[in-house]
C-alpha cells in the first residue's frame, strides 16, 4: 500500500457565471492536506466542497490560485494530462453514476477499459467488489442493486485504479442515514487499507466525524478548520498538521 | 400555451435553431427536389419529343417477319429489311394507303443482290517497252476486305497485249437486232466476210458465238485473238462456273499506233485511245436492289432531291419490253447510289512478259491460257484502288453494267438464344452453284462470294439457266446518300432504309485489328453485314426482274412505311393518332405491325467467327433498334417522381419524428410537473404538437422562400404554388412525425420521471460485454434501443435513396438498355438525381449526428463520470464514434438492402452488378456515418465534466 498524496491548495477561487452574474463557488481557498490524512469539507448546500473536490480532481481549472498534489500543480495541465492525472484520483459521486448497461464487475472495470493496467484488471474488480461486501453480485445490473449498493459498486470503481487520492462527493447523499453511514465507514476502511488520502465533501456531520479532519466552507471561504481532538483553527488557512 | 410554446423554443434556443434548420433544410430540398423532379421530366419529355419520330411512325411487314429474337427483346437488327423478301400485296399496299390518317405508304420490295462490273482503270504505259513491236504484260490483283484483315489473290490474270500490227474490232451491234456475221469485221472500209461468217460457224480456234479482235499479221494475214475464258455457247451448252480460277482471266489487246497512241477496246462500239495505254481491270461488286414506289418514297425520304446525274424514276414507270425469237428483253430502270458503300480494296500487280514472245493470235481458248500462264514475267509494280473511286467513276462514265441473270436473296443471320451477347454461326453455301451462269458476257463474280456466310443466300427461280428471260438494267440516274432527309441520330429506326451498317470493336483485340475503324459490308451476299439497297427501280419493274416464276410474284412488297398525318411529337394525340392507325391496318391487313416512333437505336454485342480470308473473329458493337425507346423514358421518368416525393417526405418525417421524440425524453421531468400540476394528457401531447408545429411552420415557410434563391442558382424551376403547397405538407409531416412522441407525452408517470432514473435493461445482459469499447458501445447501443432504431432508420432512409436512385437510374437506364436516345437523356438527369440522392443521404446523416448528440447530452454524466476516472476525451470521443459506427454500419446496412429490395419491387428484376453497387453505397454510408459521429462525439466532450458531475455546490 502506498502513503497517500499530499494535497497543497493555494488560494485558490473559481466563480460561475450565471443569469445574475458572477458568483464566486470557491473563494481564496488555501489548504493543506498530509499525505494519507482524511479530510470532511463540510458547509451547505452552494459553499463550495464539490467545486473544490473538481479543483483537486483537475475536473475544473480555478480561475486563479494553484492546486499541488504531491509536489505537482495540476491546475495548469492540458486536457491530456490532466486525464492522466486523474488516473491517480479516485472519485465517488452522489448520483453514483454507473453504467446502466453493465455489470457491476464491469463497472467496477470501466476506469481501466480504453487502456492496459499493470495488475490483473479482472481480478482486482472481484477483489474490491468483494472487498465492499458485494461478492457474488459481479453480474448484477445497477438496476438490480440497491441505493447502497450502487454506491458500493461505486466505491470499488473508485479503487481500480489503485488511486493515491479518493474524493468523495457526497458519497451518502442518495442515502438512508444508516445505509450511509455503513457507506462512510467502508471508505474510510478501504482509503486507509488502500493507502488513500481521502477527501469526503458532506453536509452530514455524521459522515465528517468519521475523518481525521474537518474543514468547513461557507459561500466559497474557509471558515474553519478542525483537527480530531483539537478544536477548530482560524479561518486564514487550513492547516491541518496534526496525527492522522 | 402558446405562451409557454414559444417560452419553451426560446429556453431551448441552440435546439429550436437545430430544428428549424433541419426542417428548413428538407423543405427547400423538397421544393427544389419536386421542383427538379418535374424539371427532369420535362428534360426527359423535350428529348423523347425531340427525337420521337423517324422517318416513319410505323412498319408493316409480312406475317410471320419477326424474329423470335425481335419478339422476345423488342429488338431488331440494323437493315434487317435487307433480308425480308416479299410477303406483302399490293393490293394490301393500296389498302394501307387508304386508311385514314395515313399520310405516307412507301411499299419497299427487296429484290435481292446483283452482280455490278466496274473496272479499275490500270495505267501500263510506265511498264511498256517503247521500242518492241509486241509485248505482253501480266496483271495480277489481291483484293482486301475487312479493313484489311481479309485478303484474297485473285487466281485469274488480265493479260494486255500491246501490239503495233493493227488490230480489226467487231461490231458487235449489228448482231443484237439483225445478226449479220458478214459484217462484224470491216478493215479499212472492206468488209472481212469470210473470217465473220467462218466465226459464226465456230469455223475458227475461238469458241463459238464469240466475236474477238483480230490482228493484221505482217503480210497481211488476219488471225483471230481468242478470248481465254469460255465463252458459253448461244446452243444450250452445259452452264460455267463462273468462280471456276481457269473463268477469271482475260486478254485485253492494244494496238499501238506509229504517233505513239493506244486504241483498245473489244467493239468498235466501245474502244478507247489515247496517248496513255489503260487497262481495265474488272471489278465485280454485289449490290442489293429494292423496288420503290418513286412519288411515296420520295415523300418520305426526298430521293428525287438527292438525285445528282440522270434523272429520278418516274412513278409507274415500266421496263421498256421486247419479245424476240421467244425471249423476253426488258430495260429496267434504275438508280444507283453514288457510292457502294463496300469496303473493298484492289491491288493490281503489272509484270512484263520477259523473252521473246510467240505468236498469240490463232490459238484456242485453252492453248492461249496455258501459254500466258507459263509465260516468264520480270518484276512488277503495283497500282492501288478503292472501290468507292472505282464505282463513283462508273457510274459517272457510264461503264457500270449491272448482270441481270443472278439475283440472290440473303435471309437474316440465326441467333442462337445463349445470353446478351448474340453469336451468329456461319452458314453453309455453294457458290458454284448460286453462281452459275449460262449467257455471253457473264462476268465472273466478287472473289469474295465465297468468304465465310452467316445469312443463308438462295437464288431467284426467274433467273434460273436456261429460262428464255433477258433483263437489262439501264441505269437512269444516280442518287447521293448523304442528301436523303436526315433524322435524328438518337431516333433512327432500321429503314432508314438507306443507312450504311457500320458495326464497331466491342474489345481491344478487335479494336486493334480493325485498326479503330467500323467493319463493313463486302460483295459476299452472305456476309454477316447487309448492306442498304444501293439500287432502287420501281415496283412495276419486279416482274421483269424475278421473273413470272419468283415465289413472291404474288406479294413482291417486304415492307411498308407509313407516315401518320397529324404527329406532332409525343403527346397523347399524336400517339394516339398513330396507334390508331396501327390498329386500323393490323384488323384490315392482318400483317405484322410495329409503331416505330419513339425507337431508338441500342448498341448489341456480336461475336462473328472467323472469315475464310484471313479475318480473325471479331467482337463488335452493332446498333441494333429497340422499339418504343422514348415512351418507356418518360413512363420511367413519371416512376422516378413518385418515388422521389415518397422519399423526401420520408427523411422529412424521420427527422422530425427523432427530434420531437429527443425533445420529449429529455423533457420529461418538466412534463412531469406539469402533469403533477393538473396539466391533462391531451394538453400536453398539445403543448409538445404545438412547439412542432410551430417549428415546422417557421422552417417551411423560410425553407419554401429559400427554395426560390437556391432555384435560381442551380438552374431549377420553382414554382410559387409548389413553394407554398410545401408549407402545410412540412407542418402535416411534422405532426405526423410528433404524433407519436406527443401521445407518449401525455401519459408521463409523474412520480417516475420526478425520481430522474433512467430505466435500465429489463434483463442481465452477456456479462464482459463492455470490458471492450465495442462491448461498451454495443452495449450503448442497445440500452435505448428505439433511439439507436431511429439513428440507424434515419441514416437508412438516406442510404436507401442514394441505392433506389442508383438502382433507378441504373433500371431507367436498363428500361432503354443501351439505346442512344437512353443515353443521352440519362446524361441529362442524373445531375438531378445525384443532388436528389445527396440531399436526402445528408439529412440522414444530419439526423444520426443529432440522435447521437441527444444520446451523448443525455449520457453527460456518465461521459464525465469517465473523464473523471481517468478516460482521455479522445478515449471518450471514440466510444461514441464506435457507437454511431455501429448504429451507421446497420442504418447503411438496412438501407442499402431496402434499396435493393424496392427496386425488385418497382421493376420486378434486379439488374446484374446492382447488388455490388448497392454494397458500395452502404460501404459509403457508413464512412458518412463514422465522420457523422464525429462530429457529435466532439461535441460529447466539448462541455467540463463537472457540470453533470456537480449535485451539490
Amino acid at each position: 500500500m502506498g502513503d497517500g498524496a499530499s494535497v497543497r491548495v493555494e488560494d485558490v477561487r473559481k466563480s460561475f457565471g450565471t443569469g445574475d452574474g458572477l458568483i464566486a463557488a470557491v473563494d481564496g481557498i488555501s489548504l493543506d492536506v498530509p499525505a494519507g490524512r482524511s479530510v470532511a469539507l463540510v458547509g451547505a448546500s452552494g459553499s463550495g466542497k464539490s467545486t473544490l473536490l473538481h479543483l483537486i480532481g483537475a475536473i475544473e481549472r480555478p480561475d486563479a490560485g494553484r492546486v499541488v498534489v504531491d509536489g505537482q500543480d495540476v491546475t495548469g495541465l492540458g486536457r491530456r494530462a490532466a486525464a492522466h492525472y486523474r488516473r491517480t484520483v479516485g472519485f465517488v459521486f452522489q448520483r453514483f453514476h454507473l453504467l446502466p448497461g453493465l455489470s457491476a464487475l464491469d463497472n467496477v472495470l470501466a476506469p481501466v477499459l480504453p487502456r492496459k493496467a499493470g495488475f490483473d484488471r479482472d481480478t482486482r474488480a472481484r477483489e474490491l467488489l468483494a472487498a465492499v461486501g458485494l461478492a457474488g453480485r459481479e453480474t448484477a445490473l445497477p438496476s438490480q442493486l440497491s441505493g447502497g449498493q450502487q454506491q458500493r459498486v461505486a466505491v470499488a470503481r473508485a479503487l481500480i485504479g489503485r488511486p493515491r487520492l479518493l474524493l468523495a462527493d457526497e458519497p451518502t447523499g442518495s442515502l438512508d442515514s444508516a445505509t450511509g453511514e455503513q457507506l462512510m465507514d467502508l471508505v474510510s476502511a478501504l482509503a486507509a487499507e488502500h493507502g488513500c488520502t481521502l477527501m469526503v465533501a458532506t453536509h452530514d456531520m455524521g459522515v465528517a466525524e468519521r475523518c481525521a479532519d474537518v474543514v468547513r466552507l461557507r459561500d466559497g471561504k474557509l471558515t474553519g478548520t478542525a483537527i480530531r481532538g483539537r478544536g477548530w483553527a482560524g479561518p486564514a488557512r487550513g492547516g491541518l498538521t496534526g496525527p492522522a | 400555451m402558446l405562451g409557454m410554446i414559444t417560452g419553451q423554443l426560446r429556453r431551448q434556443a441552440v435546439r429550436t435553431l437545430t430544428l428549424l434548420l433541419g426542417v428548413l433544410v428538407a423543405t427547400a430540398g423538397f421544393t427544389l427536389l419536386t421542383g427538379s423532379v418535374e424539371t427532369s421530366r420535362l428534360e426527359v419529355k423535350a428529348s423523347a419529343d425531340a427525337n420521337f419520330r423517324a422517318a416513319y411512325d410505323i412498319l408493316v411487314r409480312p406475317t410471320g417477319a419477326r424474329s423470335g429474337r425481335e419478339a422476345s427483346t423488342g429488338q431488331v437488327r440494323p437493315n434487317f429489311l435487307s433480308g425480308q423478301f416479299g410477303g406483302i400485296t399490293s393490293a394490301q399496299w393500296r389498302q394501307i394507303a387508304g386508311i385514314r390518317g395515313v399520310e405516307i405508304a412507301a411499299p419497299v420490295a427487296m429484290l435481292g443482290y446483283v452482280q455490278a462490273r466496274t473496272y479499275a482503270r490500270v495505267d501500263v504505259t510506265g511498264q511498256l517497252d517503247p521500242t518492241a513491236d509486241r509485248q505482253l504484260l501480266r496483271l495480277r490483283s489481291t483484293w482486301r476486305t475487312d479493313r484489311g484483315l481479309s485478303e484474297a489473290r485473285d487466281p485469274g490474270a488480265t493479260y494486255v497485249y500491246v501490239t503495233s500490227n493493227p488490230v480489226v474490232l467487231p461490231d458487235a451491234g449489228s448482231t443484237r437486232d439483225a445478226p449479220d456475221w458478214s459484217r462484224v469485221y470491216t478493215y479499212r472500209g472492206r468488209p472481212l466476210s469470210d473470217i465473220g461468217l467462218a466465226l459464226s460457224r465456230g469455223k475458227t480456234v475461238c469458241d463459238l458465238g464469240e466475236m474477238p479482235p483480230l490482228e493484221v499479221l505482217p503480210g497481211g494475214k488476219f488471225e483471230p485473238l481468242c478470248a481465254i475464258r469460255k465463252v458459253a455457247g448461244l446452243d444450250g451448252e452445259a452452264a460455267t462456273d463462273q468462280l471456276d480460277p481457269a473463268q477469271r482471266s482475260r486478254l485485253v489487246v492494244m494496238q499501238r499506233h506509229p504517233d505513239g497512241t493506244f486504241t483498245s477496246g473489244t467493239d468498235v462500239h466501245n474502244r478507247t485511245s489515247g496517248r496513255h495505254a489503260v487497262a481495265d481491270v474488272s471489278w465485280p461488286m454485289t449490290l442489293l436492289l429494292a423496288a420503290v414506289d418513286p412519288a411515296q418514297e420520295a415523300r418520305l425520304v426526298g430521293v428525287d432531291r438527292a438525285v445528282v446525274a440522270g434523272r429520278y424514276l418516274r412513278d409507274g414507270e415500266k421496263p421498256v419490253v421486247k419479245e424476240e425469237a421467244g425471249s423476253r428483253f426488258a430495260d429496267i430502270p434504275l438508280v444507283s447510289t453514288t457510292r457502294p458503300y463496300l469496303d473493298e480494296q484492289l491491288t493490281t500487280t503489272v509484270s512484263r512478259a520477259t523473252g521473246p514472245l510467240p505468236k498469240l493470235s490463232g490459238r484456242g481458248a485453252d492453248d492461249l491460257r496455258r501459254l500466258l500462264a507459263a509465260l516468264p514475267v520480270g518484276a512488277g509494280a503495283t497500282t492501288r484502288a478503292d472501290a468507292d473511286a472505282v464505282f463513283r467513276r462508273s457510274v459517272a462514265d457510264g461503264t457500270m453494267k449491272v448482270n441481270p441473270f443472278v439475283v440472290l436473296q440473303a435471309g437474316s443471320p440465326r441467333y442462337p438464344a445463349d445470353g446478351s451477347v448474340l453469336r451468329p454461326p456461319p452458314v453453309a453455301q455453294d457458290t458454284s452453284e448460286l453462281w452459275l451462269q449460262e449467257t455471253i458476257g457473264g462476268d465472273p463474280p466478287a472473289w469474295f462470294v465465297q468468304d465465310t456466310a452467316f445469312r443463308p443466300v438462295t437464288r431467284l427461280p426467274g433467273t434460273e439457266p436456261g429460262a428464255q428471260h433477258f433483263p437489262d438494267f439501264k441505269v437512269v440516274g444516280t442518287y447521293d446518300l448523304d442528301r436523303l432527309t436526315s433524322f435524328s441520330k438518337l431516333s433512327e429506326v432500321p429503314l432508314e432504309t438507306y443507312r450504311p451498317p457500320a458495326a464497331r470493336a466491342a474489345d481491344d483485340a478487335s479494336r486493334a485489328a480493325l485498326g479503330d475503324r467500323a467493319l463493313a459490308p463486302n460483295s459476299n451476299p452472305g456476309g454477316y453485314l447487309a448492306t442498304p439497297p444501293q439500287l432502287l427501280t420501281t415496283l412495276e419493274s419486279v416482274e421483269a426482274v424475278t421473273g413470272p416464276d419468283s415465289p413472291h410474284a404474288e406479294d413482291p412488297i417486304s415492307a411498308v412505311r407509313v407516315r401518320v398525318a397529324g404527329v406532332s411529337g409525343m403527346d397523347a394525340a399524336s400517339r394516339e393518332r398513330i396507334r390508331k392507325v396501327a390498329e386500323t391496318i393490323t384488323n384490315r391487313t392482318g400483317l405484322e405491325v410495329d409503331i416505330t416512333a419513339g425507337s431508338s437505336p441500342a448498341p448489341q454485342r456480336v461475336e462473328l467467327a472467323r472469315g475464310t480470308f484471313g479475318r480473325p473473329a471479331l467482337a463488335l458493337t452493332e446498333n441494333w433498334t429497340a422499339k418504343g425507346t422514348a415512351v418507356a423514358l418518360v413512363e420511367a421518368a413519371d416512376r422516378k417522381s413518385v418515388l422521389l416525393f415518397g422519399l423526401v417526405l420520408g427523411v422529412c418525417a424521420m427527422f422530425l419524428g427523432n427530434a420531437v421524440a429527443a425533445s420529449v425524453r429529455t423533457r420529461q421531468r418538466e412534463l412531469a410537473v406539469l402533469a403533477c400540476t393538473g396539466w391533462t394528457g391531451a394538453r400536453l401531447a398539445g403543448l409538445v404538437l404545438g412547439e412542432v408545429a410551430l417549428v415546422g411552420a417557421v422552417a417551411g415557410a423560410a425553407g419554401a422562400g429559400l427554395s426560390f434563391p437556391l432555384g435560381w442558382v442551380f438552374g431549377l424551376e420553382v414554382s410559387a404554388g409548389r413553394a407554398l403547397l410545401a408549407v402545410p405538407l412540412v407542418v402535416a409531416t411534422a405532426l405526423l412525425a410528433g404524433a407519436a412522441p406527443a401521445i407518449r407525452a401525455g401519459r408521463p408517470y409523474p412520480a417516475r420521471a420526478l425520481r430522474g432514473a433512467v430505466a435500465g435493461p429489463r434483463r442481465a445482459r452477456r456479462a464482459g460485454r463492455g470490458r471492450t469499447l465495442l462491448g461498451l458501445a454495443v452495449t450503448g447501443v442497445l440500452r435505448t434501443p428505439a433511439r439507436s432504431a431511429l439513428g440507424a432508420l434515419a441514416l437508412a432512409v438516406g442510404v436507401a435513396a442514394v441505392s433506389l436512385l442508383t438502382a433507378i437510374m441504373w433500371t431507367f437506364h436498363g428500361t432503354v438498355q443501351g439505346t442512344l436516345l437512353g443515353d443521352a437523356v440519362s446524361l441529362e438527369v442524373r445531375g438531378v438525381d445525384v443532388a436528389a440522392a445527396v440531399l436526402t443521404a445528408a439529412l440522414g446523416l444530419f439526423a444520426l449526428a443529432d440522435v447521437l448528440y441527444l444520446d451523448g447530452c443525455e449520457r453527460d454524466g456518465e461521459f464525465a463520470m469517465l473523464r473523471a476516472c481517468g478516460w482521455a476525451d479522445t478515449e471518450v470521443m471514440r466510444l461514441v464514434v464506435v457507437q454511431g459506427t455501429v448504429i451507421g454500419a446497420s442504418g447503411a446496412l438496412l438501407g442499402a438492402g431496402t434499396g435493393l429490395a424496392l427496386t425488385v419491387a418497382f421493376t420486378g428484376s434486379l439488374p446484374a452488378g446492382l447488388p455490388g453497387a448497392g454494397a458500395l453505397v452502404a460501404a459509403a454510408g457508413a464512412l458518412a456515418a463514422v465522420a457523422s459521429s464525429a462530429v457529435a462525439a466532439g461535441l460529447a466532450v466539448r462541455r467540463s465534466p463537472a457540470g453533470p458531475l456537480a449535485e451539490d455546490g
